[in-house]
């Protein structure tokens, strides 16, 4: 099972689309820094450190007294388009990687060889569901790691100070909200872990769907389709708050979401689970 | 060929991490420092400008501040406003009929400049917490300062000279952690509150 778990870690992360998807994002995360106002705010503070106009004057006028995580990604929200663009392809993203791969095994006949060396369906299924998770975590996560090595580029980590009023965390609503204004370098970690748990079980939604679609493109479409599907619900048909899309940041999420978020990651984690009984159902 | 090509990748992959490692060093060191000094109540923050102390920090509840209120012969802030007033909460920021809380806090401010200055009290450096910035109550401000009632809380003060104010904050909900702060880039000072 280990070596099985390794070979398909490799089959996830060792190829051309995993390192297109990543790229991409990466992409995204250079460019919410160059194509955006936030640039501006850049070049006011190295011309700052300079002792140049017009950004020395700009620079205290404005008493831009802020850290590395002004220039951070999920702190930009919709004002960044290149942050939103990112927000709605990350499902599809997570899942061009790895997330069709059981389908092409059964419909190539491996799957019949993969079984005998994992000594079992328990093993090969547990992996693929492992890979599947993991793979979509990673997609989801490197983008942001991205982000904040570029926002380190800008400005110095630090202590963000509330009252400057340059963040969009709010301290005493938001989820770990006052995390974010006392230990930053841990707000950020369980920031990046609750993104991977989130898209990586987004991800393994494309295992479940292989129920009831053949079809590949479908397959890797199944997650972006809950994400969206799941938000028009509890935002338009239900009225109420805590849909999927905006949650997804947890600079937006509020602690008045948390049951509505959990409830929805708690049906996706069950219907990731229900892949399971394939160990039981599928024929090889 | 494709060791080679895989060495000439590796060798820019470590190319770039290096140039990387060296702006993030380069920012930490050159750029204005987000570090935030934390002095003591009696300590003396120094913006250049001014030197800013504070004296006192006390907090009331709601009972103590409308006795002390009706002893210093000065109408509630409520009772201001009729019944019928709208949005009550919104105009005076707070609820109050809410089990609220006052925050005072004495500060000493001197021009350490040869310029008249005028500033506007609470915009120079005020109470905050790690959470929320705060703002003063602006009523109890001008009626309730040390050296009797202010028409306005845009203040003057002359080269070296000092002036003693007093800030009142209003809350619905203490929370743990209140400090005095002044907030510049490159220069962040706090002095926790104890009260």
């Amino acid at each position: 099972m280990k070596g099985f778990l390794r070979q398909e870690c490799k089959r996830a992360f060792l190829n051309w689309r995993f390192a297109a998807v990543v790229l991409f994002g990466c992409g995204l995360a250079v460019m919410d820094l160059l194509g955006t106002r936030w640039l501006g705010g850049a070049v006011d503070l190295q011309q700052y450190v300079w002792g140049e106009e017009p950004g020395y004057s700009t620079v205290l006028d404005v008493n831009a007294a802020v850290t590395s995580l002004y220039f951070w990604m999920p702190d930009h929200g919709a004002a960044s388009r290149y942050y939103y663009l990112y927000k709605i392809l990350v499902p599809i993203m997570a899942a061009i990687p790895y997330g069709a791969s059981y389908l092409q095994d059964k419909k190539s006949g491996l799957i019949n060889q993969l079984v005998v060396r994992c000594k079992g369906k328990g093993g090969y299924f547990a992996a693929k569901l492992t890979v599947t998770f993991v793979s979509g975590g990673m997609v989801a996560v490197i983008p942001l790691i991205a982000s904040l090595i570029i926002g380190l580029c800008a400005m110095p980590w630090g202590v963000p100070v509330n009252s400057v009023g340059y963040y969009m965390v709010d301290g005493m609503s938001g989820v770990f909200g006052e995390l974010f204004y006392t230990y930053p370098s841990v707000y950020v970690a369980v920031y990046l872990v609750y993104t991977f748990i989130f898209f990586g079980l987004l991800n393994c939604l494309c295992l479940f769907c292989v129920y009831f679609e053949e079809n590949s493109y479908a397959v890797r479409l199944m997650p972006f389709i809950v994400y969206y599907g799941s938000n028009f619900i509890v935002k338009d048909v239900l009225g109420l708050r805590g849909g999927l899309v905006t949650c997804a940041n947890m600079v937006f999420f509020y602690k008045s979401d948390v049951p509505v978020v959990l409830f929805q990651l708690a049906v996706i984690a069950l219907l990731d689970l229900a892949f399971l009984f394939r160990i039981r159902r599928d024929v090889i | 060929m494709r060791k080679i090509m895989k060495i000439i990748a590796a060798g820019v992959l470590i190319i770039a991490v290096l140039c990387v490692a060296a702006r993030i060093i380069y920012v930490q060191l050159a750029y204005p420092s987000t570090k935030i000094t934390m002095l003591d109540m009696g300590d003396v923050i120094d913006t250049g400008d001014y030197l800013i102390s504070i004296s006192s920090a006390s907090c009331f509840d709601k009972q103590e501040w409308e006795s002390y209120v009706e002893g210093q012969g000065i109408t509630l802030e409520r009772d201001l406003y009729g019944d019928d007033t709208e949005d009550l909460d919104a105009i005076m920021m707070y609820d109050a009929d809410a089990d609220y809380k006052v925050i005072a806090v004495d500060v000493e401010v001197t021009n350490n400049t040869d310029e008249v200055r005028e500033e506007s009290m609470g915009r120079l450096c005020g109470i905050n917490t790690p959470v929320r910035r705060m703002a003063i109550n602006y009523y109890y401000t001008k009626k309730l300062q040390p050296e009797g009632e202010i028409e306005s809380t845009k203040v003057t003060l002359n080269p070296g000279e000092t002036q003693k104010w007093r800030y009142y904050y209003i809350v619905e909900e203490l929370y743990k952690q209140y400090f005095f702060e002044y907030v510049k880039i490159g220069d962040i000072q706090r002095i926790p509150l104890s009260f």
